[in-house]
């Protein structure tokens, strides 16, 4: 019974992680049909930046964790908007699957860039963002006042270039800041960062029945996921963005038809989905503090298969699914033998297989989910 | 009877798109389908050729219930359609989207493809004679190595019933053929389909959004109204029934 | 002269010329590792090809069928069978293919245990679903570390650390041979009314399936058969470099074989040939900027969809590579 409840507690802690990931993919494809698959990767980078910003700012405890949380939320979301913009928006009328192979792109630069980053390659970066930024700004102020290299077009509207030349200094000085930390970790993005906790938050144990205990910093993470999953269902359930989100799942034509700035939905989607990726990987480095480049792969995977199990599309299918997964994990870690027990064969590692276990049996007896209608093609 | 649909009833979630439909076809018959957008029509067809399983009612073709068998092995049986919106293989030849239609027809296996067997050489050449023979019909034959995505929008219809009428069917089920055509082209092709339900000895059940274009064709008529069927008939009937008049009322269909 | 007596010699001359060069000493060992390398991508490069250019399917998965193979093949190579560096190689050699042919058969059953649930469904989860099975291999290869006598050899393959000491059996004629083999076989299947009803799928399955075609036999043909060759050159790359890890079957990998098919061109195999050749050679000459490869990768990977979506090739081919019948129709028209 004890070791139950204190599995419990640890899976649910893990299950909140996958669920916020999941969220982010089931959104997305409920509205546009793509599995985003770098949002593995936005949870790593969250986790990174969060780790930066920790090591960099000496703030009193409480407001360092506030900090934590939300810079990392909305740089991740400035990082989905770009992802949108410039991989996956041009390809919005191409054949779906180039979509697919684009969004495998996107993952594998994401975690490959920030495997081979040390502090060097972060100041290229930073440079090469200012340039970009310096570029576009000369670019829009030569068309509008010289007309060169391009005359103005009468529909050129220099305001639609604010947002990329902002946000692109914006990254060119994160990157800049970062570069001189990184120096000083001696970083080097192959091997592992830890990420420092004690920081944040004082570890406590409280305790709860017999020896089940519950640590500080599963409360806040319950807190932390509670409070963002209710402002989600807030956002989706009674705002006018929220509902043409819901109707877009049906029919984009028709919510097009009707007024709704389709494009600026999948943006606003994307936004949400990758603030809570990023914010699951904070609270995943604040649980678990060992982070890597590659950090993002398995829980992005597994995330993913959460959506699937709660019903690609839905959800609260999404939630379900990711409680699931995490408190199975657990309970496959705790129960099977490992080299201490009786067989001297250590068998958990094959809990990392669980998560691929629950695909298959989804997928042979229900494959659309929990929550999810089957798929049928209109003809 | 070739083909007979009884109480046939299809939900989508809770609309009822098909509600209880009955029809009798007979050897080398043409019959027509109309009503106004969204009646039913092809969902209907999805359900004959097996793409949609009927929540209710039976599908009995030569006497042999083929309700929910899918679509390749209903082909195989002798039923083939055509869509409302095109679907060729873009990017296949011309002949290639014939030969396709004769697929299920040739025998040759894997070894044989890769081996280059006699065989392979054999059917090969014969289903490239064959499907030569459909197009021509058509009056296609100067394409057949052009990809079918290039073709204008008029070839690309007849290209989509040659193709059909390569798997030699008994039933060929016709969706708007001649949608998007002008009058005339509409006419011409209304020949065309009566030439070759004579030719082939075919029975047709076709959709037609447009009643003059079927008058001219169809011995019996069926009209659909929000899933249910309003009349049954023969063409001077229909075109004079109150009901059909109110029902394509606003459609400016009749004219 | 016809164009396939061209072809014919052609080949030959390549073959004459590697072996006389490097028998000579001319032709460097580095030079014919890179000659090696560039034809099993090629068969991993058709063989992806099958599955995911010509029937339209999305397999994400097909390092983890290669190296299903190559696992199969080394343990009963190095275990199995206890062939070593020294092993004369006329006596290993039939042993080593019938391993190819083992490796061959447990690819294809593998293939088809997964192919036939899922390839049922719509095309997104074939996706997880390969990327979970790279995966479940990796946890699975990881796992496999005890020891176990069975009769008077054990069973260990590894673990973490991979299996080693593979005898390096694959030579250039074999993988010459392999490489020959598998892209005339899936030329021939490719045109052929079996290539032609995976390529119908691709272009519009409810038509496909319309026109009688058995979709789902056909999506599974083409996933077996891929993975089948994926097996068979996994099989001769554990005997190349002659170590096989758990990691070799992952996601990475499998990225870099998706990467080889569409830059040459969904549906052309001569631009996979191309595309092969073409990143060997470069990855070789990029090692010295290591990991830096990768991120290239990825940004090649968006670029090619944005800009170029078709990769270098289209769905042309080469004259050399077409069977006869379609070489002409080829020159009478200008695709
Ligand atoms: N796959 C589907 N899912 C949900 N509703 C559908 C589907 N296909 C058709 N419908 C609905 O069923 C009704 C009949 O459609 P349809 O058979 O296409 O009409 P018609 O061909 O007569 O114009 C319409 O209201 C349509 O919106
Ligand atoms: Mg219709």
């Amino acid at each position: 019974m004890e070791t139950f409840l204190s599995q419990l507690i640890f899976g649910l802690q893990r299950g909140t992680i996958y669920a916020l990931i999941a969220l982010g993919y089931t959104m997305v494809y409920g509205v546009v049909r793509l599995i985003n698959f770098a949002y593995g990767e936005v949870f790593m980078i969250g986790a990174f930046i969060s780790f930066f910003l920790v090591n960099a700012v000496s703030l009193p405890q409480p407001i360092l964790v506030v900090l934590a949380l939300l810079v990392p939320m909305v740089t991740c979301s400035l990082l989905g908007l770009a992802m949108d913009a410039l991989a996956y928006r041009p390809l919005r009328q191409k054949p779906r699957l180039a979509a697919l192979i684009t969004a495998i792109g996107v993952s594998f630069f994401l975690s490959n860039f920030v495997s081979y980053s040390s502090g060097e390659t972060v100041r290229s970066s930073a440079i090469a963002a200012f340039l970009l930024a310096g570029i576009l700004l000369l670019y829009v102020l030569g068309v509008k006042y010289l007309n060169f290299p391009v005359k103005a077009s009468p529909n050129f509207k220099p305001m639609k270039f604010v947002i990329p030349i902002v946000s692109l200094v914006l990254v060119g000085y994160l990157f800049w800041s970062a570069r001189d930390l990184l120096v000083e970790l001696r970083w080097k993005g192959s091997s592992f960062a830890s990420y420092p906790v004690d920081r944040l938050i004082t570890v406590e144990k409280i305790p709860l029945y017999k020896s089940v205990y519950i640590t500080n910093i599963q409360i806040m993470n319950f807190l932390v996921s509670v409070i963002l999953m209710v402002v989600l269902s807030y956002l989706v359930n009674r705002t006018m963005t929220g509902m043409a989100m819901r109707a877009s799942k049906n029919n984009k034509d028709a919510v097009a038809l009707m007024g709704v700035n389709v494009n600026r939905v999948i943006s606003i989607t994307f936004i949400i989905g990758t603030a809570l990726a990023g914010a699951a990987g904070v609270l995943s480095a604040i649980t678990y503090p060992r982070l890597t480049a590659f950090m993002g792969v398995q829980p992005g995977l597994k995330a993913f298969i959460a959506a699937v199990l709660g019903g690609i599309g839905s959800i609260e299918g999404a939630m379900l699914g990711g409680i699931i997964m995490g408190v199975a994990e657990q309970f496959a870690i705790g129960l099977l033998p490992s080299s201490y027990g009786p067989s001297r064969i250590d068998f958990t590692p094959l809990a990392d297989g669980v998560a691929y276990a629950i695909l298959i049996v989804v997928l042979l007896l229900r494959p659309q989910g929990i929550f999810g209608e089957p798929p049928r093609e209109k003809l | 009877m070739l083909l007979k649909i009884v109480n046939l009833t299809h939900f989508f979630g809770g609309l009822k798109a098909v509600d209880d439909f009955n029809i009798e076809i007979g050897p080398r018959q043409i019959i027509g389908l109309i009503g106004p957008n969204g009646a039913g029509k092809t969902t209907v067809f999805n359900l004959v050729t097996g793409f949609y399983k009927p929540t209710m009612g039976k599908i009995f073709f030569q006497d042999e219930d083929i309700t929910g068998l899918p679509p390749h092995v209903i082909t195989s049986k002798g039923i083939v359609r055509t869509f409302q919106n095109i679907r060729l293989f873009n990017n296949m030849t011309v002949l290639e989207n014939v030969t396709i239609a004769r697929h299920y027809r040739m025998q040759y296996g894997i070894t044989a493809a890769v081996g280059r067997f006699p065989s392979f050489h054999r059917e090969e050449h014969e289903v490239e004679e064959k499907a030569l023979e459909y197009l021509s019909i058509f009056h296609l034959d100067s394409k057949v190595h052009l990809p079918a995505g290039s073709l204008p929008y008029g070839q690309q219809r007849r290209l989509e019933i040659a193709r059909a009428l390569a798997t030699e069917p008994k039933l060929l089920l016709l969706d708007e053929p001649a949608a998007g055509m002008n009058n005339a082209e509409a006419l011409e092709l209304m020949h065309l389909i009566k030439k070759i339900a004579e030719e082939f000895r075919l029975s047709i059940l076709l959709i037609e959004h447009q009643m003059p274009v079927v008058m001219g064709i169809a011995e019996r008529i069926h009209v659909l109204d929000f899933g249910k069927t309003i009349a049954v008939g023969p063409p001077e009937e229909i075109k004079n029934n109150p009901k059909v008049i109110e029902a394509y009322l606003g459609e400016g269909a009749l004219e | 002269m016809k164009l396939t007596t061209y072809t014919i010699l052609g080949l030959l001359t390549f073959y004459a010329l590697v072996m006389v060069t490097s028998a000579v000493g001319i032709m460097n060992d580095y030079l014919l590792r890179i000659i090696n390398l560039m034809m099993i991508n090629i068969i991993l490069g058709v063989s992806l090809n099958l599955i995911n250019g010509y029937t339209g399917l999305f397999s994400v998965g097909h390092a983890g069928f290669m190296i299903v193979g190559g696992y199969v093949a080394g343990f009963m190579t190095t275990l199995l069978f206890g062939i070593t560096k020294d092993t004369p190689y006329w006596e290993a050699l039939p042993l080593f293919l019938l391993a190819i042919f083992a490796a061959a058969c447990v690819s294809a059953l593998v293939g088809f245990l997964i192919g036939l649930p899922v390839l049922r469904l719509t095309d997104d989860y074939l996706a997880i679903v390969t990327i979970g099975f790279g995966e479940i291999i990796r946890v699975v290869f990881n796992f496999i570390t005890f020891k176990k006598k069975i009769g008077n050899w054990e069973l260990d393959i590894g673990g973490p650390r991979g299996l080693l000491g593979i005898p390096p059996l694959s030579n250039f004629t074999i993988i010459f041979l392999f490489t020959l083999f598998t892209v005339l076989f899936i030329r021939n299947f490719v045109f052929s009314r079996h290539g032609r009803a995976c390529i119908a799928i691709r272009e519009n399955e409810v038509a496909a399936h319309m026109m009688g075609i058995p979709i789902t036999k056909y999506k599974v043909m083409a996933f077996v058969l891929g993975s089948t060759f994926a097996g068979i050159g996994g099989a001769l790359l554990a005997h190349f470099i002659q170590l096989l890890h758990p990691t070799m079957g992952g996601f990475m990998n499998s990225v870099e074989y998706l990467i080889i098919v569409y830059l040459g061109g969904m549906g052309s195999i001569s631009g996979t040939i191309v595309a092969a050749v073409a990143l060997t050679g470069l990855s070789e000459f990029l090692r010295p900027i290591g990991e830096l490869r990768m991120v290239l990768y990825g940004i090649l990977l968006v670029i090619l969809m944005l800009k170029r979506p078709g990769g270098l090739m289209g769905q042309r081919e080469f004259l050399f590579l077409l069977p006869e019948r379609e070489r002409k129709i080829y020159a009478t028209q200008n695709r």
